[in-house]
């Protein structure tokens, strides 16, 4: 068996050794004939002893583990006389025994085995003297859903950060580490790729990933100053190994269908609804021409506009070294058809990483990327939302097979989603080049030098077809965005083991970033024809609305950090960080950013000795402050602009007013983590606790609107995050053949905010929510709904708010109210909405304020909240000889969503929309009906307004996401290639929820402040992939 | 390892160093695509791109609020049988603080920032242009007179704060010290502009328009007497004389390409441009016309037109006997002309879409179009409108032969029978009330859709007289309520008291 799984890679063989052990010793196969006895001290290369090591005698199953003090005594049997000293984090050794009966050890730490090692800001450090909280996913399993990018991949796989999938074809994941913790629109974390800070990892190809590291708690990511408050996501690259260039291939295929429709109107239920909305009962549904074609075509919309998607991903990689030199070359192919027509995504990268050692002292090396994203996407109000509105008996095709042309501003979901363009491409490039110096075995200085480039253009065309009948012009635009910036660091890196155990580093450096950003946008009223969609066949250009910015922003820091450590028992590290930046006002202009943190690793305590089971216990605990500096350019200042135009000049105007004291957000985070493993490392338990606080929060603030302007940007709050994040990992059953290995991740979030400028909070733009003082962002904001009043008797109240019962004898005829089983006598009050006084079939909405006048100003209350209590994942992976199996679950639960497409059509503010099935059907029509909904008749002003908490479901699920089914090939079938695996992948198989949607899971799409709100977008897709592997 | 130390302790200072220095420079970063308030108001250019951006804030101010100010709480409309919570307010007299449309006044006071700013800055520049200052004064003094009508007492803001602090805070001001102050800027620009006529732009002309109609409302007959004296004697302005003419004063429809928005009577309009302005640049057709109304024009209305200027021929001869038509339509089968009675002006303002009450005002658009593409400007003032006010001002000044005269002016323009010349009495002109009464129909059927009878009703004391039976409506609702979000975000506001 050795020998079959050796070829794999050094990090399984270890493990099979250790497997073999642990099987083995632990079920306590060991009574052989003694031939002689060795003991012995394993120690680690600066003298430190090692508990816990494996020592095996080779070739057989006899074996012990040496104790607190590294001591371990073994009694040799027949066979090899050569013992393997393996432990997790070192490089395994042989020892021949060779008639010697002590033998002492010093491992060299394993740095090749990534496992063990966590990726920090300017450095790693192992993973088991990690003094923040970071989670860690390697390549392995970030490819096991065959992902497009490599944040959905992370979806249920760390504790504590949520990961959000927009589920368009080339619509990126949202990442939100440990709650919304700032007001604006930046709630991504920072990205390092390989020591390059950039924006978005879109362009990354998850096959190029190595691993990602999330720095979750503050003092990890202080590091990076202003820019970590939502953390930091590191990611490494791939880098060849020293050995002959390999080659490896995979192909992906995937297929992908549309998970679930949304329910929609038919015919007979608009025809009702035409009806029931002049205020007539007649709810037949039925029409004098019943037998046209307008009444008896039902076409499904969403049948017309889903198709199977396929998708291709192709991956050719080279890699290799030599003793002083190491490459990677990776170029990946990617094609995807969305499960709607009309939209795809097509990206080609290629990464080529070259590394050198010049001599003992200098290395360097470089990363250059080049790649290529196009999605051709979908305008989702055109298509989705005017697909759950559209009247039913609206045709899409005419007689003649053309599209039915938009009118009245109702467009054809169809020849939207089929003809107009919407296409977003980018053009991306980068290098990272460094040189470092190691000046000393324990200094080095490096430079680094990094620049990025996107090129993006943004095209949009609505050729004839899809513009209005009678006098809608083929329009369009195209929108450049040139961005392009710089970072160069420079650092010093100290790292010394003293003898006696202490271990020290330190790090000092500074950075210059420089951003730029030009936007180009040409929009034209009309173009000539469809002929040609680019600008020299424009008819009339859009003057307002033509024409470039330019932006620019910069940012310049000094860092250090130093840690402490005294044999690995006791921690100690603190960073700080200085930043300044453009984008803040005078007074705040610069910014400090301070971490300290402490760990003590219990289990190698003299004490902890009788405690076998336990091979780790280690308690953390750290603080920080951390900075977000996430806001437009040049807010502080007051500032004029052009576009204001007025019979033929383009006038000048004040755009926004300045504020000289605009600053930081900074977000104070305790983090206390405790982490624990048992018997061996087989299963491991990490728990960590947080409060953050969010201060000095950023926001575009209301301010009164006499003074000319709606909102001015401040530091307005502060927010605070409390939460637990809990991961247990473990590998129950580890055998020669079979192996069971599960994670299990649950992390709780609680938001509240402190403090606001105006103590009674505010309302987020496009409404529906209310941020308050006390309470969690996301809060939905709107009018209780009680129900629908039966009868026009049945809105009565007596003087303290409190319903009454009206009675009705068997004709219907109203004889008397009663409350609480008693004849009612006295003062009856009634419910109205602005002067008019609610009835039979009206909603009724809780009358918060007691005044019995239903009004938006004192009557609406919280009625959800959308972001979730928990979240978290599940993942078990199986491997049976050449078989793997592996499945992902994720969930979330307590989160609600706000339908804002059901409110939409069903509050018809357009007379045009067809509202949705069930409120038509379920429609107040008749004194006494029982009804889910109110009445639809039109003239009832207040069923037709206000967010309303009959339309804020359940959010919760729990999610199949991933299921892997994998075959490697045995090595002795296809001689030629070192392994070829094949997989079968199902992505998104099941999902359990009571919410109706497209999808339960919801995007911020840039706007923290109104989680969970669905206007219909890209809906879920299920998809299976066949993945092929090869390696030459 | 003290080399090293004494190394790194040099280089880090060295690196602090450079931090300290070229960082703070690295950071200042002025904008590009934008310019701060010390570089701009240097020269008169700068003061003309100022004064523009004021008027595009008055585009945005005006583009439904400008109706639903001036006419929609008035006896001109019903509720459709698709009504619209906040038409439906208005008409029924419901309104609450609830409504946006209708009460959110950001867009006027962005509109009063500007100008304060223009105020401020513009004599500040060197031999600065006066015409210019003289427009950002009266831009102000409309704007808080539309405040004054509609709130009665409102924040007052009359300097340029280009910052955001306590003082950005404050309560109403008394209605008087609204209306003070409109008059002072009225003095102000009235003392500054001289450019005589611009059919976009604050000019004499359109001054002396603006101030009569002040006046009027302030019911101060002499001055508006005066005023209108001064604006005819200018003599820039006639009264169209036909259908086509009278129609294409108000018309922006694209079935009748390169017509309308022109024409003698017009003194000074809100010009609208598509390419300039944007989706929705105006509110008049999406609130005229647009495929399912929120109102229908009220049969009252209807009614009263078709009393005094029937339709059919028969009741047409019987009050008005051997008058001719003016106009006429030609018969498809005979080919012969057929004579059309009535008031032609009724055929161009009202037009029947769907059911029989489905009518429309057809005056700016006929036919359907996107309401995106609407850039259908706004008539503020108007000849006939000034002529009619006069008419007003000469029967409250005991002149009401004059005042006849004034209006045969108008109907004779209109092809219309004189005043009193039908088989039935129009008005008794003697008596000051019942031709006041008169001259308000007049008024209300010429400048339908213009946004004028609800301020006409409101000056002449008479809209609880006429709207009490039809709506409730009461002297303590005239004021408008204060949209609730500005009473959220100014904790200092008042709410008007029946609100």
């Amino acid at each position: 068996m050795g020998k079959k799984i050796r070829k794999h890679s050094g990090t399984l063989r270890n493990a099979c050794f250790f497997t073999m052990f642990m099987f083995l010793g632990i079920l306590g196969f060991s009574t052989q004939a003694q031939v002689g006895t060795v003991s012995g001290t394993v120690s680690s290369i600066d003298g430190v002893p090692i508990p816990g090591v494996n020592v095996l005698q080779k070739g057989t199953t006899n074996g012990v583990t040496t104790d607190f003090d590294g001591n371990y005594t073994i009694n040799l049997t027949v066979g090899s006389q050569i013992l393997v000293f393996s432990y997790v984090g070192f490089k395994s050794e042989e020892i021949a025994v060779a008639n010697k009966t002590l033998v002492n050890v010093s491992l060299n730490e394993d740095k090749e085995q990534l496992d063990e090692v966590v990726v920090i800001g300017y450095g790693s450090v192992n993973k088991r003297d990690v003094l923040g909280s970071i989670a860690s996913v390697k390549s392995e399993e970030l490819n096991e859903s065959a992902p497009v990018d490599a944040l959905g991949a992370l979806q249920g796989r760390m504790a504590g950060v949520q990961i959000l999938t927009n589920n368009g074809p080339g619509n990126s994941s949202e990442i939100v580490i440990r709650g919304i913790s700032t007001l604006s629109g930046g709630i991504g974390p920072l990205y390092v790729v390989d020591g390059q800070q950039v924006d978005d990892i879109d362009n990354l190809n998850p096959n190029d990933i190595e691993s990602i590291d999330v720095l979750k708690d503050g003092a990890s990511a202080a590091i990076y100053g202003s820019k970590s408050a939502n953390g930091v996501v590191i990611i490494t690259t791939k880098i060849g190994k020293e050995g002959k260039p390999k080659i490896e291939t995979s192909i992906q295929t995937s297929y992908s269908f549309l998970s679930n429709k949304v329910p929609v109107s038919n015919t007979i239920q608009w025809n009702k609804f035409l009806s029931l909305r002049t205020g007539s009962t007649d709810n037949s549904g039925t029409v004098q021409d019943s037998l046209g074609i307008r009444s008896q075509l039902v076409v499904d919309i969403q049948d017309l506009i889903q198709q199977m998607g396929l998708k291709t991903q192709v991956n050719v990689g080279v890699s290799g070294g030599s003793e002083t030199s190491r490459f990677y070359w990776n170029t990946g192919f990617l094609n995807e058809e969305g499960i709607i027509i009309g939209s795809g995504f097509k990206r080609i990268n290629t990464t080529l990483k070259l590394d050198f050692d010049i001599s003992k002292v200098i290395s360097a090396g470089t990363r250059l990327t080049g790649s290529y994203q196009g999605q051709e996407g979908l305008f989702e109000g055109a298509v989705f939302r005017e697909l759950s509105y559209r009247q039913p008996d609206v045709l899409i095709y005419d007689f003649d097979g053309s599209f039915i042309r938009e009118r009245f501003a109702r467009a054809n979901p169809v020849a939207r989603a089929l003809l107009s363009t919407n296409d977003n491409r980018q053009f991306r490039g980068s290098s990272f080049n460094y040189i470092n110096f190691q000046l000393t075995p324990s200094l080095s200085f490096k430079t680094t030098l990094g620049v990025n480039y996107n090129n993006q253009k943004l095209n949009q065309f609505r050729p004839s077809q899809t513009v209005d009948a009678v006098n809608g012009r083929i329009n369009g635009q195209e929108i450049t965005r040139l961005s392009y910036d710089m970072q160069n660091e420079n650092y010093f890196s100290y790292d010394h083991k003293f003898n006696g155990g202490h271990s020290v580093t330190g790090l000092l450096g500074l950075s210059i970033q420089k951003w730029e950003q030009e936007n180009t946008t040409l929009r034209a009223l009309g173009f000539n024809n469809d002929y040609i969609q680019t600008f020299n066949n424009v008819s009339e250009f859009d003057v307002s609305r033509t024409g470039s910015e330019w932006f620019r922003h910069s940012l310049s820091s000094v860092y250090a950090r130093a840690t402490y450590d005294y044999q690995r028992k006791y921690l100690l590290g603190a960073t700080f960080r200085r930043d300044g930046s453009s984008r803040f006002g005078s007074n705040k202009l610069w910014g400090n950013f301070p971490s300290v943190s402490a760990g003590w690793r219990i289990s190698n305590e003299n004490f902890m000795k009788s405690f076998d089971f336990l091979s780790e216990f280690k308690l953390r605990a750290s603080y920080a402050i951390t900075g977000n500096e996430r806001i437009g350019n040049y807010l502080n200042q007051a500032l004029y602009g052009p576009g204001y135009f007025y019979d033929g000049i383009n006038g000048f105007a004040p755009f926004q007013l300045g504020n000289a004291d605009l600053g930081w957000e900074e977000t104070a985070q305790q983090n206390y983590g405790i982490d624990l493993a048992f018997f061996n490392r087989r299963l491991m338990l990490t728990v960590d606790g947080y409060i953050k606080t969010t201060t000095e929060l950023l926001y575009d603030r209301p301010i009164p609107e006499e003074t000319g302007f709606s909102t001015i940007i401040g530091n307005i709050g502060s927010v605070e995050n409390k939460g637990i994040d809990i991961e247990v990992r473990g590998t129950p059953i580890k055998t020669e053949d079979f192996s069971w290995s599960s994670s299990f991740n649950i992390s709780f979030n609680k938001n509240k905010v402190l403090e606001l400028a105006d103590d009674d909070g505010f309302e987020p733009t496009n409404g529906g929510y209310l941020v308050e003082v006390g309470e969690s962002l996301g809060n939905m904001y709107g009018f209780k709904n009680l129900g629908v009043f039966r009868y026009d008797q049945s809105n009565a109240y007596n003087d303290a708010g409190v319903r009454l019962t009206p009675n009705f004898d068997a004709n219907n005829t109203f004889v008397n109210y009663t409350l609480n089983g008693q004849e009612y006598t006295g003062n009856i009050n009634q419910l109205k909405f602005g002067n008019r006084l609610l009835g039979g079939g009206d909603a009724i909405w809780e009358d918060q304020n007691g005044d019995f006048v239903i009004d938006q100003e004192a009557d609406r209350t919280i009625i959800g909240n959308g972001l979730p209590d928990f979240i978290g994942g599940w993942r078990n992976s199986f491997e049976y000889k050449n078989f793997s199996l592996s499945f992902l679950i994720n969930f979330s639960f307590g989160n609600d969503i706000y339908r804002g497409y059901d409110h939409t059509r069903d509050k018809a503010a357009n007379a045009v929309f067809a509202p949705g099935p069930d409120r038509i059907d379920g429609a107040w029509v008749n004194q006494g009906d029982i009804a889910e909904y109110p009445s639809l008749e039109s003239s009832r002003f207040q069923n037709r307004t206000g967010f309303d908490s009959k339309y804020v479901s359940q959010g919760d699920f729990i999610k199949l996401q991933n299921v892997r089914l994998g075959y490697t090939i045995p090595n002795e079938t296809f001689t030629f290639m070192d392994s070829f695996s094949l997989d079968l992948i199902v992505n998104n198989l099941l999902t359990f929820t009571n919410y109706e949607g497209y999808n339960p899971e919801l995007g911020y799409q840039g706007d923290a402040l109104r989680p969970g709100w669905d206007d219909l977008r890209y809906p879920n897709k299920t998809e299976i992939i066949l993945s092929l592997k090869a390696q030459f | 390892m003290k080399k090293v130390k004494h190394l790194l302790t040099a280089v880090s200072a060295c690196m602090l160093l450079v931090v300290i220095t070229s960082c703070e420079d690295i950071l200042d970063q002025s904008p590009i695509s934008e310019v701060s308030d010390e570089i701009f108001w240097n020269t008169n250019q700068d003061a003309e791109l100022g004064v523009a951006s004021i008027y595009d804030a008055m585009q945005r101010t005006y583009r439904v609020k400008h109706f639903y100010w001036g006419e929609f709480r008035s006896d001109n409309y019903v509720e459709s049988d698709q009504p619209s919570g906040e038409t439906q307010a208005m008409i029924t007299n419901s309104l609450t603080s609830d409504y946006e449309d209708a009460l959110r006044w950001n867009e006027l006071y962005t509109m009063i920032f500007r100008a304060n700013i223009a105020i401020e800055k513009i004599p500040q520049i060197p031999q600065f242009n006066e015409n210019l200052l003289g427009e950002a004064y009266a831009l102000r003094a409309y704007a808080y007179f539309d405040a004054y009508r509609v709130w009665g007492g409102v924040p007052l803001f009359k300097e340029a704060a280009l910052t955001f602090d306590d003082s950005s805070f404050r309560p109403r001001s008394t209605a008087q010290e609204v209306l003070d102050l409109v008059l002072s800027d009225l003095a102000q620009a009235d003392e500054l502009i001289t450019t005589s006529t611009s059919p976009y732009r604050f000019s004499k002309a359109s001054m002396l328009a603006f101030k009569s109609k002040i006046f009027m409302f302030l019911q101060r007959y002499q001055d508006a007497n005066d005023a209108l004296d001064q604006l005819i004697a200018l003599n820039s302005y006639s009264l169209t004389k036909d259908r086509v003419s009278w129609r294409n004063l108000f018309l922006n429809d694209i079935a009748f390409p390169d017509q309308g928005q022109e024409g003698p009577e017009l003194i000074m309009s809100l010009k609208y441009d598509f390419e300039e302005d944007g989706n929705r640049a105006s509110g008049i057709y999406s609130i005229f016309f647009q495929g399912v109304p929120s109102v229908w024009i009220s049969p009252l209305v209807q009614n009263k037109w078709l009393k005094r200027f029937p339709i059919t021929e028969e009741e047409w001869m019987l009050k008005y006997p051997g008058v001719p038509a003016h106009i006429f339509t030609t018969d498809p089968a005979t080919g012969n002309e057929i004579p059309i009675y009535g008031d032609w002006r009724y055929y161009e303002t009202v037009t029947e879409v769907g059911s029989p009450q489905d009518i429309r005002v057809s005056k700016y658009a006929k036919t359907n179009y996107s309401p995106a593409e609407d850039d259908t400007n706004i008539v503020l003032f108007r000849y006939a409108d000034m002529l009619l006010l006069k008419a007003e001002a000469e029967n409250q000044l005991d002149h009401p032969e004059i005042a006849l005269e004034l209006l045969n002016q108008v109907r004779v323009s209109r092809e219309l029978p004189l005043v009193n010349s039908g088989t039935t009495l129009d008005v008794d002109i003697n008596n000051k009330v019942a031709l006041e009464n008169f001259i308000l129909d007049e008024r209300q059927l010429e400048l339908f859709a213009e946004g004028t009878r609800w301020w006409d009703l409101v000056r002449t004391g008479k809209a609880v007289e006429v709207l009490g039976p039809i709506n409730g409506q009461t002297e303590g609702t005239i004021d408008w309520p204060i949209y609730f979000r500005h009473l959220i975000d100014n904790p200092l506001l008042e709410q008007n008291e029946p609100y």
